[in-house]
């Protein structure tokens, strides 16, 4: 499959301001919560397209610049990049379309099928329309937004299908996907227990208002989970990303609940919303920078010496045999269809920003 | 055309070219034979393809690679034929369409070994077995690239093709320790992950390479390191062994071994097969992906 070739663009000033002005907010907890952050993305998407020249490769150019530099001031920040990275398939997409190199419905990136079908046509590199592509991919990135707004429930009306009556869920650390996914439905209740993540209060908080929704509810500390895991029928969680090869980026403490629930063969049920895909194989501590305060772990006036180190990782790698489920906007999916996944929403191009 | 001279053009490419793999080379044969041996009819051109394939197999050379090879190429041939009204046309066609196929062949090991680059970290240890040109590759990528890195390399009896491998990674600049094939389980324990390259890859997602494979992945799973198997795409094949016996002999033992009549069961295979539940990740030029994906692909091409 031909590429689009990007230019290595320097942002402009206005740009440079716009995207400072997101990472403040993130930074300020303006926007908290993932799902906030990804409707700003589109938002900050928007103004920057509309702000720019209108040939496909300058978009993708302006749009990657712009990505490179969220992910450098918010290494931690993998949400708003994956959303500009669903743009730029979007982008690329419509740019495909209109040059129209294609007759059949061939997928984007390499194929044994591309390989075997190449015409000379294929190798050159697919050149930029000088069309107006805006309109379209405004309608693209509009397309984005509803599926954002339906995510939630487009997950959690998958749960009548996994939660059984009378069964015992774990999950771990606080999540607001979660807490709608174990809310009652029908007349399904199950009892849930919640493991304490590394934000305890956010946890309890979240324990309280399932148990005052109905939900019988038990809190216990993580390092009890092994101890209660073979008293519990399904481990439900949501994760930070859904890697290529069905691995996964947790909160700190996942690989431990994790290990347990393989341990006594309890089926892990990820929760991924698609902003949540991130195309990357390996979590390489150094790359993903994955330290976050050691406030949380120990107050600043109590480190007496400067022996005492507080580390606080921020993310938990689980490797992809001890997830059974994936759960998406579009249905449940095994680890080993990841790749798939992510295939059809980003181009391989940028998997690398 | 006779099987002899296709066979010394084959010998010939494998013995000049000494980084071409033999699945290549047999490609490279195949559009020789397109040029060289001219036809009238669309038909009398695949009879000779096929002839040429099978004169092939029959020279003493792992068949593996060159019957996933010349498929794929053979499969490319036909969607040409389709189209065109006069032969000479069509021959023309075939030629460049066969050129193509050959270059993108060609590129297959550079992108295969830039994937892996990323998976070789600073101080990791990589353990190898036998001769993979995709693995020396990527190794070559990742000194370029500064990193630091130590590599076992199994001798791999019965033909110690390992010490070649070794040899060349010295040559390199590759901290490379050349071990027994039988000190495999001793050293896994000290290996961050395993890099091996595959002479076939199965539908089922395993492969089939140099024998003592199976033996490694089974170590590896145990001792829980990851197992990421180098290949190109070419190598994709349609068989779906479900145990070592499943593999066609043509695969385990030379074609002087089968023609001179002995009793297979005592003879050494040299290949076996790696069942796709101990690899982890299969890099080829389609990208980076999971045994299951391979399936994928090839019903992709078809269905």
């Amino acid at each position: 499959m031909a590429p689009l070739e990007s230019l290595d663009i320097e942002l402009s000033e206005k740009h440079i301001e716009t995207v400072g002005k997101f990472v403040a907010d993130i930074r300020n907890n303006k926007l908290s919560g993932s799902e906030q952050i990804a409707e700003a993305t589109l938002t900050l998407v928007e103004k920057i397209i509309s702000e720019s020249n209108a040939t496909a490769r300058e978009l993708c150019g302006v749009l990657r610049a712009a990505a490179r530099r969220i992910s450098s001031s918010l290494p931690l920040e993998l949400v708003a990049i994956n959303m500009i990275r669903r743009v730029l398939r979007a982008i690329r997409d419509e740019n495909r379309a209109s040059v129209d190199q294609f007759q059949s419905g061939e997928g984007v990136g390499e194929s044994l099928q591309g390989l075997v079908l190449a015409t000379p046509a294929r190798h050159s590199i697919v050149p930029s329309t000088d069309q107006d592509l805006r309109e379209p991919i405004r309608d693209h990135i509009a397309e984005l937004r509803t599926e954002l707004e339906t995510m939630r429930s487009s997950i959690t009306s998958q749960a009548r299908e996994h939660v059984r009556a009378d069964e015992v869920l774990l999950t771990f650390g606080a999540s607001a996907l979660v807490e709608r996914f174990l809310r009652p439905t029908q007349n399904r209740n199950c009892k849930v227990v919640v493991a304490e993540g590394t934000d305890v209060g956010e946890s309890h908080a979240m324990a309280r208002r399932l148990s005052n929704s109905g939900v019988s509810v038990t809190v216990i500390n993580s390092s009890c989970v092994f101890a209660v895991m073979s008293r519990v029928n399904k481990v439900v969680v949501e994760v930070q990303a859904a890697m290529g090869g069905g691995a996964v980026l947790g909160d700190a403490g996942l690989h431990s609940v994790t290990l347990a629930a393989k341990y006594y063969k309890i089926p892990v049920v990820a929760l991924a919303p698609l902003y949540r895909m991130l195309p990357h194989h390996l979590y390489d501590p150094q790359n993903f920078g994955s330290l976050s305060s050691p406030l949380q772990t120990m107050e600043y006036a109590d480190c007496g010496s400067d022996s005492l180190q507080v580390l606080a990782p921020k993310f938990d790698f689980v490797p992809p045999d001890h997830i059974t489920l994936f759960i998406t906007n579009q249905g449940g999916s095994c680890p080993s269809y990841i790749y798939r996944l992510l295939s059809e929403i980003y181009d391989p191009k940028d998997y690398q920003i | 055309m006779k099987k002899e001279e296709v066979q010394a053009i084959f010998m010939k490419i494998l013995r000049e070219e000494e980084d071409v793999s033999a699945g290549v080379a047999a490609i490279k044969t195949l559009l020789t034979v397109i040029e060289n041996y001219k036809v009238s009819t669309v038909r009398e051109l695949d009879l000779n393809l096929q002839l040429a394939v099978d004169a092939m197999r029959h020279c003493d050379q792992p068949v593996t690679a060159i019957s996933s090879g010349c498929e794929l190429f053979m499969r490319f041939i036909t969607f040409a034929k389709l189209d065109t009204k006069s032969f000479e046309e069509c021959e023309k066609i075939m030629l460049q369409r066969g050129n193509i196929f050959l270059d993108k062949l060609l590129e297959a090991r550079g992108k295969v070994a830039k994937q892996a680059l990323s998976f070789i970290c600073d101080g990791c240890k990589i353990l190898t077995h036998s001769r993979s040109r995709v693995v020396l590759q990527a190794m070559i990528e990742a000194i370029k690239a500064n990193k630091r890195f130590e590599v076992f390399i199994t001798v791999s009896a019965p033909d110690n093709s390992g010490e070649m491998m070794h040899k060349q990674l010295v040559a390199a600049g590759v901290d490379a320790t050349l071990i027994l094939d039988s000190a495999v389980g001793y050293v896994m324990e000290q290996v961050d992950i395993v890099m091996i390259g595959a002479e076939g890859v199965t539908e089922s997602g395993g492969i089939i390479n140099k024998i003592g494979t199976y033996s490694l992945g089974i170590a590896a799973l145990e001792l829980k390191k990851p197992v990421y198997v180098l290949t190109e795409s070419f190598k994709f094949s349609r068989i779906y062994p479900l145990n070592q016996m499943d593999l066609p002999k043509e695969f385990k033992y030379l074609s002087n071994t089968l023609k001179s009549g002995k009793d297979l069961s005592k003879q050494h295979p040299l290949v076996d097969y790696t069942p796709p539940s101990y690899i982890t990740l299969l890099f080829t030029d389609l990208g980076i992906l999971t045994p299951s994906a391979v399936s994928d692909e090839l019903i992709k091409l078809y269905l």
